[in-house]
């Protein structure tokens, strides 16, 4: 093959281009010096040698103040506003004995019971500013400070009453339960649990481990459920004659104790989800149009104090094109 | 311009960008951190590169042009994508008359597509260099020294149709998608945390090439 070479084309003017002896020579002894110093400089720069050692075709770091204000701000926004449904059935239950002072000294008058079934609680759970700490093994501590607001919830609550002794006589055993409506007292509570940054298929992803701790919520009824409840009481304690033995004025206090104490819930799993981070390798790149298919093989991912890096290895392919209906 | 010219006008690029790099380096770290930095390696652009060729297209209305190889070579400042391949003429066949066809551009990465945060690149030609072909030792035929001439006259913004756009398959997405969630007894609507980003810098070098990219949750204390 001989060829014929023509000039074609310009773009810069190069005094001297193409005639003679290289004209390049000199502008290419000049680069030689000017990399060589260029690569004295970059050979000190941390940064630059630390990439050099990485491994892959492409390494994306996020800084660590970004890592921190997105985490912050997923778990706020996520959990600001989660409705929670737990359908508990659970039971709270307190019993005592009563003594009462007549003629003969203190003698035992009965046994009181009162049980409590919170049937179901709803409720919106509000996030407050997360605390972050970077931990080994790619993860970050994520201590979520939430309350729970806006809630209401169903109950039975039954009354018992079990005379005994010469008590039994004047006062009958009785027992009493009444449909009652309440709402969680307003309580923070810090969900403790690890993000872990995990590559995904094509992109970084903050995975949260989050123990499924319990929680303790603390119940109050609303004031029209409180005066059914002394209302049920005072019937019986008229219809009974026994004043001393479920006396609205002695039994709510107790009532509210009791739910104030509280019970253990676990948060639903549920709660917890992943999210992709923004940055990612993968998917399509194009080419004037052109869409390649990249596939990813990631090479590494690393947590420091200064930020995430993640490496990849890629491999590209002309994206298929589906066939159109009827071809 | 000749082979030896397209390689003139490479090395000039070299030495503005050598120039340019060793000011910003004797002023201190030559790579900008960013909130974000992405550096891809000159292996990946050519990778997407060649996983399309060859490709063949008509330029100016006259010529098609078929590209068969690539060479990216990101150094001294100059993120350089090298094209060979044929060009004859659209309306004949290239037995009538054809050219070896040898384009330099450099690769800026101008922004991140909003539509979907990719890296998006822009080349822009350097130079090209056309030289007529002879098969099986016959003299090169009067058509492919005119087709060679034609070229030299087209001016350089008609070769850019050859690789105007390259989109680098690395994504720094605008916001952060949180999923909905809805069962066992937890309802959580879908949300997002919106990001400002947006490319602070670049530079080519060490086969590589170096992005930096501010971002911010917007919302977020400074």
């Amino acid at each position: 093959v001989r060829r014929a070479r023509a000039a074609v084309l310009a773009l810069l003017a190069l005094a001297g281009c193409g005639r003679g002896p290289d004209p390049t020579a000199g502008v290419r002894a000049e680069n030689e010096g000017l990399h060589r110093r260029l690569d004295e400089l970059l050979g000190r720069d941390p940064l630059v040698t630390a990439v050099a050692a990485r491994k892959g075709d492409v390494h994306v770091a996020i800084q660590s103040a970004l890592v921190r204000d997105l985490v912050k701000a997923v778990a706020r926004r996520y959990l600001d506003r989660v409705e929670l449904d737990l359908p508990l059935e659970k039971t709270v239950h307190e019993t005592g004995t009563l003594q009462t002072g007549t003629f003969l000294g203190k003698v035992k008058a009965g046994e009181w019971d009162v049980t409590v079934v919170i049937h179901r609680v709803r409720g919106v759970l509000a996030a407050g500013e997360p605390q972050l700490l970077v931990t080994p093994g790619n993860g970050l501590r994520v201590q979520l400070p939430v309350t729970i607001e806006k809630s209401d919830g169903t109950a039975t609550v039954r009354f018992k009453w079990d005379s005994k002794g010469l008590a039994n006589v004047v006062c009958r055993d009785f027992e009493v339960s009444r449909e009652i409506r309440g709402h969680l007292t307003s309580h923070a509570y810090v969900l403790d649990g690890m993000v872990k940054l995990a590559a995904g298929p094509q992109s970084l992803r903050a995975e949260p481990s989050f123990p499924r701790s319990a929680f303790r919520l603390r119940v109050d009824l609303l004031p029209a459920s409180w005066a059914e409840v002394k209302q049920a009481l005072g019937e019986q304690d008229k219809l009974l004659k026994c004043g001393l033995a479920l006396d609205p004025e002695t039994v709510v206090p107790k009532l509210s104790a009791l739910l104030e104490k509280g019970f253990d819930v676990k948060l639903p799993l549920a709660l917890f989800r992943m999210v992709d981070l923004p940055a990612s390798v993968g998917g399509t790149g194009s080419l004037d149009g052109r869409e390649v298919e990249v596939m990813v093989t990631t090479e590494g991912l690393e947590v420091t104090a200064e930020g995430l890096w993640y490496d990849a290895s890629v491999k590209a392919r002309p994206r298929a094109v589906s066939p159109s209906p009827g071809t | 311009m000749t082979r030896q010219g397209v390689e003139a006008a490479v090395a000039q690029r070299q030495n503005e960008g050598l120039k340019r790099l060793l000011a910003e380096a004797e002023k201190g770290p030559l790579v900008e951190k960013g909130d974000v930095l992405v550096v891809v390696h000159e292996r990946m652009v050519q990778e997407v590169i060649s996983s399309v060729l060859p490709v063949e297209q008509v330029i100016a209305g006259r010529y098609r042009v078929r590209l068969t190889e690539a060479a990216v070579n990101f150094e001294d400042g100059l993120a350089l994508v090298r094209l060979k391949g044929r060009a004859s003429l659209a309306d004949q066949d290239e037995q009538y008359a054809s050219a070896e066809l040898d384009v330099a551009g450099g690769l800026d990465v101008v922004d991140l597509d909003p539509r979907n945060g990719r890296l998006r690149g822009q080349v822009r030609i350097i130079a090209v260099d056309a030289q007529a072909v002879d098969v099986m030792g016959v003299k090169t035929p009067r058509q492919a020294e005119s087709l060679v001439e034609d070229l030299g006259r087209e001016r350089l913004e008609a070769f850019s149709a050859l690789l105007a756009g390259i989109e680098i398959p690395v994504r720094i997405q605008q916001d952060v998608a949180i999923p909905a969630v809805s069962e066992a007894g937890v309802r959580i609507g879908a949300a997002s945390v919106p990001l400002a980003v947006a490319v602070l810098d670049v530079n080519a070098f060490r086969g590589r090439l170096w992005v930096s990219v501010k971002a911010a949750v917007q919302g977020a204390a400074p």
